[in-house]
């Protein structure tokens, strides 16, 4: 009788894994696609982190005129588009892509052309939107776009086309990426791993690319009426014939707030993997963090006019939204304990790795204390649409997300090309990013609650608010003089010969399994599991997890 | 190594695309649901948008539409019934005869809308409508074209008793357009 | 005009005014507040910014203490458990405990419900004041890129400047006549929204007299950094001194040049946006002019007005406030007979 495992352990050479240049462009293998997300998105971050050094410059000193009022509006726009959907998303999906399918024991995703689709569709919209800055300019009404703002009476040049048309393609990039690895953790898994045995970073991407099936549909609704007023001639956010302005804001928060735990659930799963092995323990309480992933995931519908506060609904309404929002840090604050948790009484190992994951503990524990705050609706009337809110989703987006995935980059380089980074390198990057962050974030606190909004290119001199902008310009070269570090690292590292360890950490999971890089079938032979650390049962069999009965 | 014999449901054939399948319908569900709720939300904020006085011809054509695309949903079925039962060329008429009533339906809807006079750039509620109806019309082509190949499929043999996940695929997709009309019919026309 | 109490009608909660007081010192020292020119509702001007500043405080603290707890906790673990060199042994592998799970998943929630316990308490004491009745009654209206405040009851319009009477129930109609903007004083309130085709209300009570100052803030597009307010609290004589200014007719001109002067705004390019004299209900593009001298900031409230700045507006809008909507090419003489006759609309 044969089992599964002995059928499907012929390997079979995925397409596209020769050497040369066409090679990467017809592939359909897991692991390239990884890469070309990975290196993609890098490039647009870089891309991104230049936008906000301008913006910066600019902010550094009242009345400036490094940039005019219409350049700094598509500046900001493109930020954060560039940022939200061109770099970290992708980075997550890199990082997913590459790692889902060996840490579950598989040889690919589902759907391996679907995948590549996914990619170029990418790549496609990426460029196009910023091919806007060289066609007649780029989209300058913010990543959020609100109508009626966008509507083509008050924003006559194309820049909210390329925007709109570049959001839907990425949506359905997104999409289409997020069935794959649904179908791809239902489907594929090793014999033996069950939902409760897979690794936390496969549950962290499954329940992220669940909420993205349910929410980019809100945002392709809302664009595509957008595109259809500014193209057709409809009239759905147009107040004088009917529409409504209030449309767009509900439609794209109901989108934009799943989307929030769209990009920082990966990356918590990411540091989910890092810190136990470098604790040298399992992590703690796997369970209970994988309910409060799936709570976060359903709970996040259910936030999104706090966004809204101070549009005018009704008090009951909002009071709604404000006390879901108080209940969503609870889940959050639950994966914190657990992972101190994880490294008391370990052995910590302070590789640059865990480096990166303690900053992402340290930075979004006061990015989530800062969401608490404007919870409270009478806080948030004062602090929304201010610096304040600029602080904390940076403060979590990047003190959080993307320190998260500079984690997963050490972390796994080894394996995706038999080289490790630079540990001396490496540390001058966190630290610069470390100081540098807070140096430009934490200031932004002081200047939300002196009344300093957003998205404003220039303020007034007097206010109190020049010395906080000008220390906040100083944080944002040091930060950009750390990617500068991790840039020459990767560049030195790539150009030295492999070492091809296969587990340079001593992990638990099975991508150390396989070779650093992997075949191009991952395994020989498909693995079977008995537990959450098949590779720790294998190679410390006497304390193996699941004679623990774990 | 404990290694059941017994393969799980996640090995067994078809079942990859079937997932697949219920995802992306899923996420298309979500679709409908919220360009339904913005119609529903412009709607709270015109209550002069009474039905059925706003419904461009009255009922009669959408409600006989209705009928017959719910008959298409049946036919499918039995297509599936057939293919089970190893009646192929009962399950290849069945396909065909649903692909004739969708083309019916879409036929039924683009006269329907040319009698409206509801013109897209009139007002809000020319926009919503003719928007809902053509977004569910492009999910029905689309419906139609898997039909389409998988019909083709079917004459030529590919399908048999212990293998048609295609047809299932093609069924279920199916129902799922029709359910998205039922819902938008009831939105649009009656409530 | 009717009896107009002096103090607010909504009193503040006892306990947090104290902690209030108290927590004020520790700013002035940490410097925070002691930038006095700063909007901020930490230094607040009227009891709804008091409850706001009040119910912050209790939030940071508690906020602080988690803070302080969490990241002693990860120091703390960071140092004692750092493998030592030369320690190639594995720790007792510990995967949970279900105790402590249940106690740090507990204490969360019973922290969030308190919080939201003093939300909804807030939150009631500041929406509305309790009395229905409103003393001065202003509408609100937001412009690509300047505010208007229109006094229904007095009969005038105008733009920039706000005057409220000490002490008086402030009852503010908003809304937008193009796009979303947001209309923020924080010292008197919080920020509300004014949306196009939908009517937002707002009410606030200053306590201190003083000049407040308020920016838009809802991205509203080129100029959104240049929809400033200025909002002036005065003493009801003031206030009323005030209403009179605005309620006299507008001057009319007496030299050829002021009549050159106003034959231009009312009669040339001007005219598309600008209004002059009594206000009859209709909104015009730009602000009403019948009163200009009696504002002290112009062009969004980003420019003090005075002869030599609104003689530099005149001749080059575009250079002052880039993108904004005043496309004008006057000649030297025409800016001449402006200034005679706009100088005199006092």
């Amino acid at each position: 009788m044969t089992t599964q495992a002995e059928a499907l352990s012929a390997p079979q050479v995925a397409a596209g894994s020769g050497q040369g240049l066409l090679s990467w462009v017809m592939t359909v293998d897991h692991k390239r696609i990884g890469i070309m997300y990975l290196i993609t998105a890098t490039v647009f971050f870089v891309a991104g982190g230049i936008l906000a050094l301008l913006m910066r410059t600019q902010l550094a000193q009242p009345n400036a005129t490094v940039l005019s009022n219409a350049a700094y509006n598509e500046i900001f726009t493109m930020h954060g588009t560039t940022m939200i959907f061109l770099a970290i998303m992708p980075l997550g999906a890199g990082f997913g892509n590459y790692f889902v399918p060996l840490m579950i024991g598989a040889r690919d995703m589902a759907f391996p052309k679907l995948n590549a689709l996914s990619y170029w569709l990418y790549l496609f919209g990426g460029l196009f939107l910023f091919s806007s800055f060289v066609f007649g300019g780029a989209p300058d009404a913010g990543w959020f776009a609100y109508a009626p703002l966008t509507e083509k009476l008050y924003s006559i040049n194309h820049g909210m086309d390329y925007w709109g048309l570049s959001v839907l393609m990425l949506g359905t990039a997104t999409t289409i990426g997020s069935i794959n690895f649904v179908v791809t953790t239902i489907q594929l898994r090793a014999p033996g791993m069950s939902f409760t045995r897979m690794p936390m970073f496969v549950w962290m991407t499954f329940v992220t690319s669940v909420i993205a099936i349910f929410a980019l549909p809100s945002l392709t609704t809302a664009t595509l009426l957008l595109l259809l007023d500014r193209l057709v001639g409809t009239h759905f956010y147009n107040v004088s014939a009917g529409g409504s302005a209030l449309l767009w804001q509900h439609l794209f928060w109901f989108f934009g707030h799943p989307e929030v735990y769209i990009m920082i659930l990966p990356a918590m799963g990411l540091i989910s993997e890092v810190i136990p092995v470098f604790s040298r323990k399992p992590l703690f309480g796997f369970m209970t963090v994988v309910y409060s992933g799936i709570a976060i995931g359903i709970l996040g519908f259910t936030v999104w006019a706090h966004h809204m506060f101070a549009t005018g609904m009704a008090i009951g309404a909002l009071l709604f939204f404000s006390a879901n929002s108080f209940i969503i840090g609870v889940p959050t604050g639950v994966k914190i304990f657990s992972w101190l948790a994880t490294m008391w009484g370990g052995k910590l190992n302070f590789k640059t790795p865990l480096l990166f994951a303690i900053g992402f503990v340290a930075l979004f524990t006061i990015g989530g204390l800062d969401g608490v705050h404007m919870a409270v609706l009478p806080v948030d009337w004062q602090i929304t649409d201010t610096y304040y809110v600029v602080s904390h989703i940076h403060y979590v987006l990047f003190g959080g997300a993307i320190f998260g995935l500079f984690s997963a980059m050490f972390y796994w380089f080894p394996k995706m090309s038999g080289r490790r980074l630079s540990e001396t390198l490496g540390k001058w990057q966190f630290w610069l990013m470390f100081v540098g962050m807070n140096l430009t974030f934490f200031p932004m606190h002081m200047l939300g609650l002196l009344g300093m909004p957003r998205r404003i290119y220039t303020y007034a001199d007097g206010l109190g608010w020049g010395i906080w902008n000008l220390i906040e310009t100083v944080g944002a070269y040091l930060v950009a003089l750390g990617i500068l570090f991790f840039l020459i690292n990767f560049f030195r590292t790539m150009a030295s010969p492999p070492t091809n360890e296969a587990d340079p950490w001593d992990a638990f999971t099975l991508e150390w399994k396989a070779a650093s890089p992997p075949a191009p079938y991952n395994f020989a032979e498909i693995p079977s599991v008995r537990s959450r650390r098949p590779l720790w049962d294998e190679k410390y069999p006497d304390k193996a997890d699941w004679k623990q009965g774990e | 190594m404990t290694a059941s014999t017994a393969s799980p449901a996640r090995f067994r054939p078809g079942s990859t695309a079937k997932v697949g399948l219920l995802t992306i319908i899923a996420s298309e569900i979500f679709f409908f649901a919220t360009a339904l709720s913005a119609y529903f939300f412009l709607r709270l904020e015109h209550p002069e948008w009474s039905l059925p006085a706003q419904t461009p011809t009255g009922l009669l054509v959408p409600s006989l539409n209705t009928l017959l695309f719910l008959a298409s949903a049946l036919v499918i079925w039995q297509a599936q019934r057939a293919i089970a039962a190893d009646r192929r060329r009962a399950a290849q008429m069945a396909l065909g005869l649903t692909f004739v009533l969708g083309l019916i339906f879409i036929g039924g809807q683009v006269f329907d809308f040319s009698q409206s006079g509801l013109k897209p750039d009139d007002a809000a509620f020319g926009g919503i409508f003719m928007a809902l109806i053509a977004f569910h019309a492009l999910h029905v082509l689309a419906g139609m074209i898997y039909l389409g190949i998988t019909f083709a499929r079917a004459r030529l043999g590919d399908f048999s008793a212990d293998r048609h996940t295609s047809i299932t695929l093609c069924a279920w997709f199916w129902y799922f357009v029709v359910a998205v009309w039922l819902a938008l019919f009831g939105a649009l026309y009656l409530v | 005009m009717g009896d107009r109490p002096t103090a607010s009608r909504v009193p503040p909660i006892g306990r947090i005014r104290k902690g209030w007081h108290l927590t004020e010192g520790f700013l002035v020292a940490a410097g925070l507040s002691g930038c006095a020119g700063s909007p901020t509702f930490l230094n607040p001007a009227s009891s709804i910014s008091d409850h706001e500043a009040g119910l912050y405080m209790v939030i940071f603290y508690l906020a602080l203490g988690v803070f302080i707890i969490v990241e002693a906790l990860l120091v703390y673990a960071l140092i004692r458990f750092r493998r030592l060199a030369g320690d190639t042994e594995e720790p007792h592998q510990v995967y949970g405990n279900m105790r402590l799970e249940v106690v740090w998943t507990a204490v969360p929630v019973l922290l969030v419900l308190t919080l939201f316990a003093l939300t909804v308490r807030t939150a009631n004491a500041v929406e509305s004041p309790k009395s229905a009745a409103s003393d001065v009654h202003i509408h609100v209206i937001g412009h690509q890129w300047w505010w208007e405040f229109e006094y229904p009851d007095y009969g005038f319009t105008t733009a920039n400047e706000l005057h409220i009477p000490v002490g008086a129930n402030v009852k503010i109609d908003l809304d937008s006549v193009d796009v979303i903007h947001s209309f923020w004083v924080p010292q008197l309130a919080g920020k509300t929204d004014a949306i196009p085709g939908h009517t937002n209300y707002l009410w606030l009570t200053a306590d201190t007299a003083g000049t407040y100052h308020g920016q838009c803030v809802e991205f509203c597009g080129v100029n959104h950094a240049n929809m400033r307010i200025s909002a002036v609290a005065e003493t009801e004589a003031d206030f009323e001194a005030w209403v009179q200014g605005q309620q006299q007719p507008l001057y009319q001109p007496q030299t050829p040049q002021e009549q050159a002067g106003q034959d231009y705004i009312v009669n040339q390019i001007c005219s598309n946006c600008h209004s002059l004299g009594e206000f009859e209900g209709k909104r015009s593009i730009g602000p009403n002019l019948t009163h200009l001298m009696s504002r002290s900031v112009f062009a969004g409230a980003t420019y003090e007005l005075n002869e030599a700045n609104l003689r530099s507006w005149l001749q080059d809008a575009q250079a002052m406030k880039p993108g904004n909507d005043m496309i004008v090419n006057l000649s030297s003489e025409e800016i001449d007979n402006l200034m005679a006759y706009l100088t005199k609309l006092k």
